[in-house]
């Protein structure tokens, strides 16, 4: 990394040499960069969906074609990547970079790579053959192991004066696509999807870094996709506007781009809804939650009860007889150990302190063990009648 | 109305800490700010000495929400009795128990050496917690052994001689050491 931007400049009559004229494209290249990883926040810009298809395999059965539409991302480098038209996913590909199983979803990654085009015959240095004369910025696809897709924010971002990576030089930086799920006997893909198994990871997209969004005209508007987005079953948008003396708007985005209010908020703080209002906190009302709790955990607010300055709370933990502990790690075959409880206590911040102590039958005052224990527990939250 | 149990785990290497069930559910289940805020007591865990059998009563930990998940679904009675001998499973979306055997956690005295049995074709993620300024929190060193390796030796400037370390090592059951 230089400790400073360095810029080309040019005299007259001066021999330009080739890396000066590179050194023109790179400052560009490198101010855009720069721009994109810290105004901007790395992912999806446009496009680039996995898309399945289901195919018959010619046995009776079928496999998922699965192909990326066109798009563009700009990677943590900012990197802008460009992937021209559709592009099948090669299962050739997955096999020899992951050992796939079954029912399992894979992450499937975008990077940009840097790419020598070939070097043109017509045209010969001086004293050389002819070199290449265009880089191509090409990509891959690549694939990862059920789990890869959660450290994508570890990976190594560039120092703050360098230009885009080059993925080559550099570390390859992963933009997430989608999953895709494999069949290991006949080496096809099966099923295609944008997030992980449990759902909390899915494609990325582009974001903006900013301590102010300030619209010029008036109306500012947040949604959840672009309007009219065919990838979208219903669109929802937040906006803020100036129109009927200042509102702020919550609710479906129509077809032209405004917003069916269901929620509304005027500038004198008067709130209009279309649905129901509910809660679960009326005062003189008394909320309950019980169940079990291991030692550590801190127990949860009774539903509804979203803070413990809204109720008197009224806490009882029990510890639980059980028999089924597991013994303690220094039992040896043939010795009883008998477990008791140690302590059984919520602290100020609801925190369960619950443990047990095993003591070894016939032995010496060292022969115990203290392991975490099980408590019943009951919170009674209950809400002033003033107040709540 | 059906009870519901939460499994607090570390995001890292995925370990269950903690349990809770619940009998009245609410429509959201329990985030992991409602059961580890400020943060998560840890204690009572077997000692990695081989030649010191036993829990560490010594050996508590407090770690901040920041570093853990929740994962709520049905009761897994073994997992009441036993929440560390399980860890959270992201690609099946449930928590399973431990099957991870043989791994050594031993002093470098400072620092901790980690030794898996065996090589793993993938990455495994280590996390070694120990006291640190904050009373409040626990602090944490994150390490890792790449796929085709077995062995790391990592906290040398952190983990001096006397302090007692929590060491998670993926897919093993959790430790605690003195350095």
């Amino acid at each position: 990394m230089s400790d400073t931007i360095l810029r080309p400049t040019f005299y007259e009559g001066e021999i330009l040499p080739s890396q000066d004229l590179v050194a023109s494209v790179d400052a560009a290249r490198g101010q855009l960069a720069r721009h994109e990883r810290y105004v901007h926040r790395w992912g999806i810009v446009t496009g680039l969906q996995l898309k399945g298809t289901k195919t018959p395999d010619g046995k009776g059965g079928e496999y998922m074609a699965v192909s990326l539409t066109e798009g563009m991302a700009a990677d943590g480098s900012g990197r802008e990547i460009i992937v021209v038209g559709e592009v099948p996913l090669n299962p050739e590909d997955f096999g020899h970079q992951i050992n796939g199983k079954k029912d399992l979803w894979y992450p499937v990654f975008l990077s940009g790579r840097d790419e020598n085009a070939a070097s043109s015959s017509l045209l010969t240095g001086a004293c050389t053959s002819s070199l290449p004369t265009q880089v191509k910025e090409t990509y891959d696809i690549t694939y990862g192991t059920p789990g890869a897709e959660q450290s994508l924010d570890e990976q190594t971002a560039p120092g703050i004066s360098d230009g885009p990576a080059d993925g080559v030089t550099t570390s390859a930086w992963l933009v997430l696509l989608g999953f895709v799920q494999w069949d290991p006997d006949r080496k096809v893909f099966t099923a295609v999807q944008d997030t992980n198994a449990d759902g909390t990871v899915g494609r990325r997209y582009i974001g903006v870094n900013a301590a102010n969004v300030v619209a010029g005209g008036g109306t500012l508007q947040l949604a959840t996709h672009p309007t009219g987005s065919p990838d979208a079953k219903t669109i929802m948008a937040l906006e803020i506007h100036e129109t009927n003396d200042g509102e702020l708007v919550f609710g479906k985005q129509n077809s032209d781009g405004s917003v069916s209010s269901v929620f509304t908020v005027d500038s004198k703080g008067d709130l209009t809804i279309t649905g129901k209002f509910t809660s679960a906190v009326k005062p003189g009302s008394i909320q309950v939650q019980s169940g079990i709790a291991s030692d550590g955990v801190v127990l949860p607010l009774p539903p509804g009860i979203t803070s413990p300055d809204q109720a008197d709370l009224h806490i009882h933990v029990t510890p639980r007889a059980i028999t089924d502990y597991p013994p303690p790690p220094q039992k040896a075959a043939g010795e009883i150990w008998i477990s008791m409880p140690l302590e059984c206590l919520v602290d100020d911040v609801r925190r369960v302190n619950c443990r047990i102590i095993w003591l070894k039958a016939g032995g010496v005052a060292a022969d115990v063990s203290e392991a975490a224990g099980l408590c019943d527990y009951t919170i009674v939250a209950a809400v002033p009648a003033a107040g709540g | 109305m059906s009870e519901q149990m939460s499994f607090v785990y570390v995001q890292a290497t995925r370990h269950v800490l903690s349990v809770l069930t619940t009998l009245a559910a609410s429509k959201t289940p329990p985030q992991v700010t409602d059961l580890a805020s400020p943060s998560l007591l840890v204690r009572d865990l077997p000692n990695a000495d081989p030649l010191h059998k036993g829990t560490v009563p010594q050996g508590i930990f407090q770690l901040t929400p920041d570093l853990l998940n929740v994962f709520t679904g049905d009761v897994i009675s073994e997992a009441l009795i036993n929440p560390r001998g399980y860890s959270w499973k992201p690609d099946t979306k449930d928590v399973q128990a431990l099957s991870g055997s043989g791994v050594t956690v031993a002093s470098a005295s400072p620092g901790v050496t980690v030794t898996l049995p065996v090589a793993s074709s993938g990455t495994t993620k280590i996390l070694a917690f120990y006291a640190g300024a904050d009373p409040a929190k626990s602090d944490y060193i994150p390490a890792s052994i790449p796929g085709g390796s077995t062995t790391i030796t990592f906290g040398q400037s952190s983990l001096g001689v006397g302090t007692y370390v929590l060491v998670l090592v993926e897919e093993f059951p959790p430790v605690v050491l003195l350095v």
